[in-house]
């Protein structure tokens, strides 16, 4: 199946090379991506900003941290280890109790502590990282993810991916991990995109592989009656991205807390164009609307309002 | 906007001028276009290399090489001589040139270049040959003597003319037959010339003999010793014979350097003396040539093209002014076409060894290489490692395995096997390293997709550079690669879509048709569907 360039034109759909060119090049300042490459810098920064994240408990910078921050481990019930740095969501640890010594994964897997410093020192030799980088490993409170969801995805968690230009939100979507994906939230290794409205936060269309679907082919839960919660939360949270990170063009991940409600997960300053097939339509002509506007310096809930008025 | 405008400034400029020039060096200097309406220069170069007596510093250097004559089939266009500080004197002596380098100022290693141009119209004779001598001399020793006859013997015993006992003992000298031929080798270590061994030989039966030294000119031989022919008059003619060699030993093609004499290379106040030759053949335009032949030695101090490199260098940039080019079919592949890669210039590196190797033998051996490496690499990712360390591992691992392709290949009598060494390593283990990260990371379809993907920019690459057309053009006029440049710097601008992402989002695009958009009604959609 192959279309015409001319369609995708008219239809305003996205190109890599456009991306590339016209809006990562010009609205991204290089030297900004550090802070959203390292999440815990961007937890910092996020905090300053007052922006919801799932709070930090520690962080292990070096391999002579891991003892103690064992001993500290030991008396938590729940937690997540992360690198700072890592990439593609590898090297993340759930931990989501306890059974005697032993920590229980959500799989129900048991390991030791001695797996767990394992999994420490591996994050801070970079085994996780972009690069090899030598890397920080992160532990934060566990979120404990709205039931609502639970349907929705099979093993993964949910998240909710918002792109914001100059700090509008421009386009959203869910990713719902599959069994073919592997758990894994990525669109191209078989994760269901479902487009959301931003006007509503409900949802418009689900796609997998490139093709329109109805129901999670897992949990055969249908995506029709999908409605997110906190729906104006979860815009004005990602809006106020753009000032945190001065990033003109971003895609910021969410997650939704049972008791928190939405938090930040992280920043990309590099997001993909698969948001276009979850909502079966180009980005194209919402940039231009904002490029094309006269003021746009409005506060974040005006811009978060802005959107809401003019696409559905 | 204005950014924009600039970039395609820029590169309108070094398209105009990378084919301006093009077109000036064409035209008013008469370079060709294309191939074969031009002639082959040959282009020598003679490398002496020897190291000063160190604690004799300041004690004087003279080193004298035999410098090649006009011949029959070859015009010598040209010679430059590099000194490096020594003085310089041609001598004619007997009808031989000599080159005189001296100095007393040597310490340590040594280089001294010479460099020659000619062309050839392959009607190469050996009618400069000498009058024979009716009674050579052996100029061996007693002991040398009786070991020499007995070679003599037993090769005049199983030969039944001259020819064939020349031959003989080419032959008896080449296998060692009988112990008397190391004895004498030994004794003539240092000459460590076989054949001035069968001239002796030779002389000990009447017949006269004589060396030739020269080289044959065949294009890309770098650092070759000179090449020894015997010439042998049997029955009122001189015979050629050629040591390793099984080809035809014939002058055609040969550029002579010296008949006769002791030595190309004579040293003193030096030791460990060498000389070598590097040969590589260019195309100008008849009309060139016969300026060049013309002028002849004026101007070489202000030519600044890569012609004035020595040859060496020149055939390295033979392959270095391709880079850009596969750089150019990169870009292309990734900006307009949407080829996946594990690794942006990787597939050039590829391309360059295939250059090496040719397609049909690098292909093969390069994917053994890679698939092994993996399964290998897999086990190393169950132990933990760090980065750095797990690559060093691999290019170890990489190099164990050419080894064993060499070997195995060998064995089995399959030669193209031994073709892997020109795999750069380093290279070998990041591919490996890459494709297995993309394995853990994203799983086997990805490192399908972007292994296929290196593979097919690779082999465009191998395709682009291989060209002949290509190749002429790149080497000599490299001033094209300003336009190579412009070019590059288009596609860094181009905005458009890649073909693979019609095939992306066409799915999109069917929808748009059955579903009639409710987005479409929004003021935006209609207001930049325009522009």
């Amino acid at each position: 199946m192959i279309t015409s360039p001319l369609t995708l034109k008219r239809m305003g759909i996205m190109g890599m090379n456009q991306r590339n060119v016209d809006y990562i090049a010009r609205y991204n300042d290089r030297r900004y991506y550090p802070l959203v490459d390292d999440k815990l810098k961007t937890k910092h920064a996020a905090i300053k900003a007052g922006i919801s994240v799932p709070t930090l408990i520690g962080k292990v910078s070096h391999q002579f941290e891991i003892k103690p921050a064992l001993e500290r481990l030991k008396q938590l019930n729940q937690f997540v280890v992360k690198p700072a740095q890592g990439s593609g969501g590898k090297g993340i640890l759930v931990i989501t109790g306890r059974e005697g010594d032993y920590f229980l994964k959500p799989s129900g897997e048991h390991i030791s502590l001695m797996d767990v410093q394992r999994h420490i020192s591996n994050t801070l030799s970079g085994l996780y990282s972009l690069g090899g980088r030598n890397d920080v490993a992160m532990v934060e409170e566990l979120v404990n993810f709205d039931p609502r969801f639970n349907d929705y995805s099979y093993q993964g968690v949910p998240d909710i991916r918002v792109i914001i230009f100059k700090g509008f939100p421009v386009m959203a979507m869910m990713r719902c991990s599959t069994e073919s994906s592997d758990g894994k939230a990525n669109l191209h290794q078989g994760a269901v995109g479902v487009g959301l409205s931003i006007a509503t936060g409900k949802s418009l269309f689900a796609v997998q592989n490139d093709r329109l679907i109805t129901h999670h082919p897992d949990t055969n839960k249908s995506f029709e009656e999908l409605d997110i919660p906190h729906w104006e939360t979860i815009l004005t949270l990602s809006a106020s991205c753009f000032e945190m990170t001065h990033l003109g063009y971003l895609g910021a991940d969410i997650v939704l807390d049972n008791e928190l409600g939405p938090l930040i997960l992280e920043v990309n300053a590099r997001p993909g164009l698969a948001i276009q097939i979850a909502n079966q339509i180009g980005l194209k002509h919402r940039l231009e609307t904002i490029e094309a506007m006269e003021h746009p310096e409005m506060s974040v809930a005006d811009r978060v309002q802005w959107s809401r008025d003019h696409w559905s | 906007m204005s950014s924009r405008a600039q970039v395609y400034f820029i590169a309108l400029i070094l398209i105009i001028a990378g084919l301006g020039l093009t077109f000036y060096k064409a035209h008013e200097m008469d370079f060709p276009l294309a191939k074969g309406e031009s002639r082959q220069v040959w282009t020598v170069e003679s490398v002496v290399k020897f190291k000063a007596n160190k604690e004799a510093s300041g004690d004087p250097v003279k080193v004298s090489l035999t410098l090649p004559s006009q011949q029959t089939g070859i015009t010598l266009l040209d010679e430059q001589f590099t000194s490096n500080g020594y003085g310089l004197t041609t001598e004619v002596e007997n009808n031989v040139r000599r080159v005189v380098w001296s100095t007393r100022e040597a310490v340590g290693p040594q280089r001294l270049y010479y460099k020659l141009q000619l062309t050839h119209d392959g009607q190469q004779q050996a009618e400069r040959l000498p009058e024979p001598i009716a009674e050579p001399e052996s100029g061996l020793s007693k002991d040398e003597t009786i070991a020499a006859q007995a070679i003599l013997d037993m090769a005049y015993q199983q030969s039944s003319d001259t020819d064939r006992l020349v031959r003989r003992i080419i032959q008896i000298i080449e296998t060692k037959d009988i112990p008397e031929v190391d004895f004498l080798l030994k004794q003539n270590l240092a000459t460590k010339s076989k054949p001035k061994l069968v001239k002796s030989i030779l002389a000990l039966n009447g017949t006269d003999a004589t060396m030739v030294r020269g080289i044959y000119l065949e294009d890309g031989h770098r650092r070759l010793p000179p090449t020894e022919i015997l010439a042998v008059f049997i029955d009122n003619d001189w015979h050629l014979y050629n040591f390793g060699s099984e080809r035809d030993t014939t002058l055609d093609n040969f550029l002579i350097w010296q008949i006769g004499g002791e030595s190309l290379l004579d040293v003193e106040g030096g030791y460990d003396s060498d000389v070598r030759f590097s040969i590589i053949s260019n195309l100008m335009s008849a009309q060139k040539v016969a300026i060049w032949n013309t002028l002849n030695a004026d101007g070489s101090e202000s030519d600044f093209t890569i012609f004035s490199l020595p040859i060496e260098q020149q055939s390295i940039f033979k392959l270095i002014l391709l880079i850009p080019l596969g750089a150019l079919v990169v870009v292309f592949l990734r900006v307009i076409i949407g080829v996946k890669t594990s690794g942006t210039f990787m597939p050039v590196l590829i391309a360059l060894s295939f250059i090496e190797t040719s397609l049909t033998t690098g292909l093969p051996v390069f994917l053994t290489i890679v698939i092994v490496g993996l399964l290998i690499r897999s086990y190393l990712s169950k132990i933990n490692l760090l980065l750095v360390a797990r690559v060093a591992a691999i290019v170890v691992i990489v190099v164990g395995l050419m080894g064993l392709i060499s070997i195995t290949s060998f064995k089995l009598g399959i030669e193209q096997g031994l073709m892997v060494t020109f795999f750069p390593m380093i290279i070998l283990a990041w591919t490996i390293e890459r494709m297995s990260i993309i394995w853990e990371e994203e799983g086997p379809k990805d490192v399908l997709v972007q292994g296929s993907g290196s593979l097919l920019v690779a082999i465009a690459c191998y395709f682009v550079m291989t060209s002949e057309a290509v190749k002429y053009l790149a080497f000599n006029f490299p001033e094209l690669h300003l336009a190579t440049l412009g070019f590059i710097f288009i596609l860094g601008q181009y905005n458009g879509y890649r073909l693979s992402e019609l095939f992306r989002f066409a799915q999109v695009a069917k929808s748009e048709d059955s579903w009639n958009m409710p987005e479409s009604k929004t003021p935006n959609a209609t207001k930049s569907g325009d522009a």
